[in-house]
């Protein structure tokens, strides 16, 4: 069964390019505009793992992975900030968060990294 | 022995030679107390001493000579020797003993006054007129000659003359004459001085002048202000007392000691009365020469740049925060760009292709800029974040010759490598050393020709300005060459040298600027070695240990 991805971005010309090479590696992707809508859709979506922004309206990165993490249903679901500022310390250090990206990355790198998560059985969720 | 008659006697004397002494006896007694004070006078003879050439100090009591043996050079304060030698014309100082302790502290206290608190003369002799002196007859003397054709000494005086037979000196009437003469000739010369100062001290821009020991020996209200805390500008006080940066002051000695022909300047941090630190860039713009052509102090023009450097980094702040919001979106039409290019929704005619690789060539321009501009606004912002690692030299080298390859196989470019050991190790921000060299590589491809080639060497060694193990890297063109003019401001930002007649590779001027930022954060140095028409090397050095720093 393919691997299921929720990414959790505002810029909806990013997400949809970013889901569109998801796809490609044959990823089952769904997508939110906000944290908010993030919280809302994983019920549904059931993830095995999370790429989000951190600058977003309504709930921003950094209390959507709080959130994510109180829930036993949702906290070990691997979860990836992925930004369009250089990671800094705060971000690096996010309680739970696995990895950082910046936006202009390579996507290799980016793919290189949710393979890791998704073909470990340790990185739980699936 | 009188002393009121004596005082009277000599006070009367120096009135008639006025700028004429030509030698103090000082003596201490060996009083322990004195001593002490004796030491530290002998001291900063010593300085005034290397100063001005044909002057002796004399040290008669050997408990004195004892003590100077460990006298440290770079503890010596220079008072106002200088322009208290120069004003009172003094040529030799002797010390020896008989002086009580309470008129030796006296004179002290007068040597060490500054000399603008005189009159050119007229407070030397002031001083003696006030009785200040009681006991002068140790002090000074005069030549037989000299003394016996002074008529107006008198027959009680001349007797008197024979109290002091040693250690004078030598005025004859006829000199008393000439120098009664330049007395005057002194004072006109002063007032000229006086009116310079005035000017100098009204101008709109400050200005300060620093001695051989870092002391702030002239300033104006400009540079006090500026310079504060103190409210005489900080005078007789030394910059270590004024300045916070002390590798600045550092900096600074090492320039007052050996002096470059042009100019140097620094930035210091002040702390203001109020608590505040303040920028400051001093501006050494003047070596000072005394009239053997040694140098006694330079002169620095401080202004205050605290404002610039807020408004800089203001300026910085702004600048990434725009650069952030244009790449988000250049990604976007980065990605969609070389989707539709890598014909993921079809097929595209010739002309669909090459103007789409127009549209990419350009977004990957863009992109570019905005890197080096985030870049160098983080080291700029003073938050680079650096991961230092242990790792050998070779993988890096490789690493780099990785990314040129395709670019340097189409301009029919090789690049080689010549290394002494690839397995020599060092301690620095992998990321880091690859966009140094990257930088380098690139602007070394782009100065160099079809059919050219460009040589990365590495080696290690001691690089005699690092004082440590370290690793030299270079990278060699056989381009154009750099004239010497450019060599000079290669480094600094947005300054690029006749690039663009030679390749259509964009450059936005930052690449030397932000690898010159990373290797100095790592310790180390970077540097051009060209000749104009046969190509370049561009080199650095940094340490192969780093020093635990705050990242």
């Amino acid at each position: 069964m393919a691997k299921k991805i929720l990414i959790v971005d505002d810029e909806a010309d990013f997400a949809q390019l970013l889901m569109f090479d998801m796809k490609k590696r044959g990823y089952e992707v769904s997508l939110a505009g906000d944290g908010e809508e993030g919280m809302q859709k994983i019920g549904q979506a059931k993830p095995d793992l999370i790429v989000f922004d951190i600058k977003m309206p309504k709930m921003d990165g950094y209390t959507f992975v709080k959130n994510v993490k109180k829930d036993p249903e949702t906290k070990n679901i691997p979860m990836i900030a992925l930004t369009s500022f250089e990671p800094m310390r705060d971000i690096f250090e996010m309680e739970g968060v696995g990895d950082y990206f910046v936006k202009s990355a390579k996507m290799e790198q980016l793919f290189a990294t949710i393979g890791k998560y998704l073909n470990s059985p340790a990185a739980g969720g699936a | 022995m009188c002393a009121e008659t004596n005082s009277e006697k000599y006070a009367e004397w120096l009135r008639r030679l006025g700028a004429t002494v030509k030698q103090i006896k000082l003596s201490s007694g060996n009083h322990p107390a004195v001593l002490s004070s004796v030491q530290n006078l002998v001291r900063e003879l010593r300085v005034f001493l290397s100063l001005k050439s044909g002057f002796s100090v004399e040290v008669s009591a050997q408990r004195l000579a004892a003590g100077e043996a460990v006298l440290d050079p770079e503890e010596l304060r220079i008072p106002e020797w200088i322009e208290i030698c120069r004003v009172f014309r003094i040529e030799k100082i002797v010390f020896s003993s008989g002086l009580e302790e309470q008129e030796f502290c006296r004179w002290v206290e007068l040597l060490a006054m500054k000399p603008n608190e005189f009159e050119p003369c007229g407070g030397f002799r002031r001083a003696f007129e006030e009785g200040r002196f009681p006991h002068i007859e140790m002090i000074f003397g005069l030549s037989k000659e000299g003394f016996e054709k002074e008529e107006s000494f008198g027959e009680e005086k001349k007797a008197a003359r024979k109290d002091f037979s040693e250690g004078e000196i030598v005025v004859s009437g006829e000199e008393l004459k000439e120098l009664y003469r330049e007395t005057d000739q002194l004072a006109e010369a002063e007032t000229r001085y006086k009116r310079l100062e005035e000017i100098v001290r009204s101008f709109a821009g400050g200005r300060v002048v620093v001695n051989q020991a870092g002391k702030v020996v002239f300033s104006n209200s400009t540079a006090e202000k500026i310079l504060g805390p103190e409210k005489d500008g900080g005078k007789g006080l030394s910059l270590a007392d004024l300045l916070r940066d002390e590798h600045l002051l550092v900096a600074l000695r090492k320039f007052i000691r050996e002096p470059v022909a042009g100019e140097a300047s620094g930035e210091i941090g002040i702390k203001s009365s109020k608590g505040e630190i303040r920028k400051i860039l001093l501006d050494s713009t003047a070596v000072i020469e005394d009239e053997s052509g040694k140098i006694v102090g330079i002169l620095s023009v401080p202004s205050d740049i605290t404002k610039q450097k807020e408004l800089d980094l203001l300026k910085t702040k702004f600048m990434s925060h725009v650069s952030h919001e244009v790449r988000t979106p250049l990604v976007s039409v980065q990605r969609s760009l070389s989707l539709t290019l890598d014909r993921e929704f079809g097929e595209l005619n010739p002309e669909q292709k090459q103007y789409l690789e127009i549209a990419s060539r350009n977004v990957r321009r863009l992109a570019h800029l905005l890197n080096d501009i985030l870049d160098l606004s983080k080291i700029e912002e003073g938050r680079l974040y650096f991961r230092p690692a242990i790792f050998p030299l070779l993988p890096l080298i490789q690493e780099v010759k990785g990314i040129f390859s395709a670019w340097a196989s189409d301009k029919k470019i090789l690049i080689t490598e010549r290394i002494a050991d690839g397995s020599v190790e060092i301690e620095a921000d992998w990321d880091c050393m690859v966009q140094v060299m990257t930088n380098l590589v690139e602007n070394a491809l782009k100065f160099t020709p079809e059919g050219g080639t460009v040589v990365i060497d590495a080696q290690s060694g001691k690089d005699p300005s690092l004082f440590c193990e370290s690793v030299e890297i270079g990278v060699r063109d056989n381009g154009i060459g750099i004239s010497e003019k450019d060599q000079k401001r290669i480094f600094e930002k947005f300054e690029q040298v006749n690039i663009n007649q030679l390749s259509n590779m964009p450059s936005t001027g930052l690449g030397l600027t932000i690898a010159k930022k990373i290797v100095e954060w790592h310790g180390g140095r970077i540097w051009v070695e060209s000749e104009e028409g046969k190509g370049s090397r561009f080199a650095f050095a940094i340490p192969r240990k780093q020093k635990p720093k705050t990242f």
